[in-house]
C-alpha cells in the first residue's frame, strides 16, 4: 500500500513539476497541488535554486550566458478534499524577498483505482508578484506575469506493480490587462507531459518530459526526480534542464534544483 | 476498456511527442554571450533618428546619453521635431514614452521623463531587460505617434 501511496503521491508533484514561466518573466503556476492519496489535507514546501544558461531572443541562435543568472525560490502549495471527487487547492511563492503570483483552484477525481488515475483541474492565477512594468532595476528579475491567467488541466495515469506512466496537459489564457498606460495583450500558454516513474520500496524515481509553449515562446524541459516515502511526510528532490533539447524560441533556459517536503494529514 | 484507451492515448501522445522533438539541441547549437558584444545596438550607430509610423505632425530624435544596453539602465535625450519643418517642436506638454518588446508581447517599467528644454527632454529609467527587438514609444494616450526600433545584442 505505501508503494502506491508514494507512485500516486508523486505522480503529480513529477508532471509539470517545472515550473510554468512566460518567456520573459516570472512563473504563472506550476504543478496544483491535488490531493491523490486520500489525505483530507496537504502542505508542500518547495525551495528551488534556477539558474539562467540561456538566452534565446526571436530569430536567433541561443545565446550562452556567461554571467549565469542565479534565481532562489520558495513554493508553498497547499489543498484540502471538499468532498470524496472535488477538491480546493493554492500556492503562491517568494522569488528573491518578493512574492510570486498567487493560484488558487479546484480540481475533480475522474477515476482513481488500483490501476487507473485520472484527475482535471481548473485553476486561476492572480498576478501578485512584481511583474516587468513594477521592476525598481533593469537587472531586477520579474517574478509575476503581470497578468491574470485561467489555466485548464488534466492527467492520466497507469499505475503498475514496478511503478507507474502516464502523461498530463494543461491549456491557459492570460488575459488582457493595462499597466502604466501600457495594454498588454492576452496570451495562449499549453504544456504537454509525458512521465514513466520507477519505485523500490519507499523511494521512487521519476523522469518526464515536457513540452512548453506560449503564443510566443517554446521549450522542452526534461525533469529527473527521486522521492522517499516516509509515513506521511514526502521529501522530494528535482532536477530540471531545459538546456538539452530544441527547438526553442523566445524564451530563457534554465537548470533547476528543488527540494520538497510534504506533509499530509489524515482525518 | 481503460487499458485500451490508455495504451492508445499514450501511444499518439508519445507518436507527437517524438515528431516534434526534433530540433537543435541549444548545447550544441548556440553562440557566447561575447560574440554578442562585438555587435552594436542597430540605431545606436547612427545616434540621431527620427522615425515617422504613422500620418503625425511630431516625430522625434534621440541621442543617447547612457546605452541602449540591457540589463543596466539607458539614458536618453529626446527632441521633439516637427517633420514639415524639420525644426524643434515647442513642447507645451511632457510627451509620453514606453518600451515594447513586440516578439515578446510585453513591456518594461515607466520610464522618468524630465524636461531639459522647450523642444528636449531626458528619459532615464529606461530598462531593456532583455536581448532582442524593443521599440521606444512616443504616445498620447493610449496613441502610439512615432516610434524608433532598437536591435539589442
Amino acid at each position: 500500500m505505501s508503494m502506491r501511496l508514494l507512485v500516486v503521491s508523486v505522480l503529480l508533484l513529477s508532471f509539470r513539476s517545472l515550473t510554468y514561466a512566460a518567456s520573459c518573466c516570472g512563473s504563472n503556476v506550476s504543478t496544483p497541488a491535488l490531493i491523490t492519496t486520500g489525505e483530507t489535507s496537504k502542505v508542500q514546501f518547495t525551495y528551488s535554486q534556477s539558474r539562467r544558461y540561456f538566452e534565446v531572443p526571436d530569430n536567433s541562435l541561443p545565446i550562452l550566458l556567461e554571467n549565469k543568472v542565479d534565481v532562489p525560490k520558495l513554493t508553498l502549495k497547499a489543498s484540502q478534499q471538499l468532498s470524496s471527487e472535488l477538491q480546493a487547492f493554492a500556492q503562491t511563492g517568494l522569488v528573491d524577498k518578493t512574492s510570486s503570483d498567487t493560484e488558487f483552484g479546484v480540481g475533480h477525481e475522474l477515476i482513481f483505482s488500483d490501476t487507473f488515475q485520472t484527475m482535471t483541474w481548473l485553476s486561476h492565477s492572480f498576478p501578485t508578484g512584481s511583474s516587468v512594468y513594477s521592476l525598481k532595476k533593469a537587472s531586477d528579475v520579474p517574478t509575476g506575469s503581470g497578468q491574470h491567467s485561467t489555466f485548464i488541466g488534466g492527467q492520466i495515469s497507469r499505475i503498475f506493480a514496478w511503478g507507474d506512466v502516464g502523461t498530463s496537459a494543461t491549456a491557459g489564457y492570460s488575459w488582457p490587462n493595462k499597466i502604466h498606460n501600457q495594454k498588454i495583450p492576452s496570451q495562449s500558454l499549453s504544456t504537454l507531459s509525458l512521465g514513466i516513474g520507477f519505485n523500490r520500496g519507499p523511494l521512487r524515481f521519476g523522469l518526464q518530459q515536457e513540452v512548453q509553449a506560449t503564443s510566443k515562446s517554446l521549450s522542452w524541459p526534461l525533469g529527473l526526480n527521486l522521492s522517499y516515502l516516509n509515513q506521511n511526510k514526502i521529501w522530494v528532490m528535482s532536477y530540471s534542464d531545459e538546456t538539452l533539447f530544441g527547438p526553442v524560441r523566445n524564451t530563457n533556459l534554465n537548470r533547476s534544483f528543488s527540494l520538497s517536503f510534504i506533509h499530509r494529514v489524515f482525518k | 476498456m481503460h487499458r485500451s484507451l490508455f495504451s492508445r492515448m499514450i501511444f499518439f501522445i508519445c507518436l507527437g511527442f517524438f515528431v516534434s522533438f526534433c530540433g537543435p539541441s541549444p548545447l550544441t547549437h548556440h553562440i557566447r554571450e561575447s560574440e554578442t558584444q562585438t555587435k552594436m545596438p542597430q540605431e545606436k550607430v547612427s545616434n540621431k533618428i527620427c522615425t515617422f509610423s504613422v500620418s503625425t505632425s511630431e516625430c522625434f530624435t534621440i541621442k543617447w546619453i547612457k546605452g541602449p544596453k540591457i540589463k543596466v539602465e539607458s539614458q536618453f535625450l529626446v527632441e521633439l521635431i516637427d517633420p514639415q519643418t524639420a525644426k524643434a517642436l515647442q513642447a507645451t506638454e511632457v510627451p509620453e514614452f514606453d518600451l515594447w518588446m513586440p516578439s515578446m508581447d510585453h513591456g518594461s517599467a515607466p520610464v522618468t521623463i524630465e524636461r531639459a528644454s522647450d523642444s528636449e527632454f531626458i528619459v532615464s529609467r529606461v530598462y531593456f531587460i532583455m536581448r532582442g527587438d524593443w521599440v521606444v514609444r512616443l504616445k498620447k494616450g493610449n496613441q502610439v505617434i512615432s516610434q524608433l526600433n532598437l536591435e539589442l545584442p
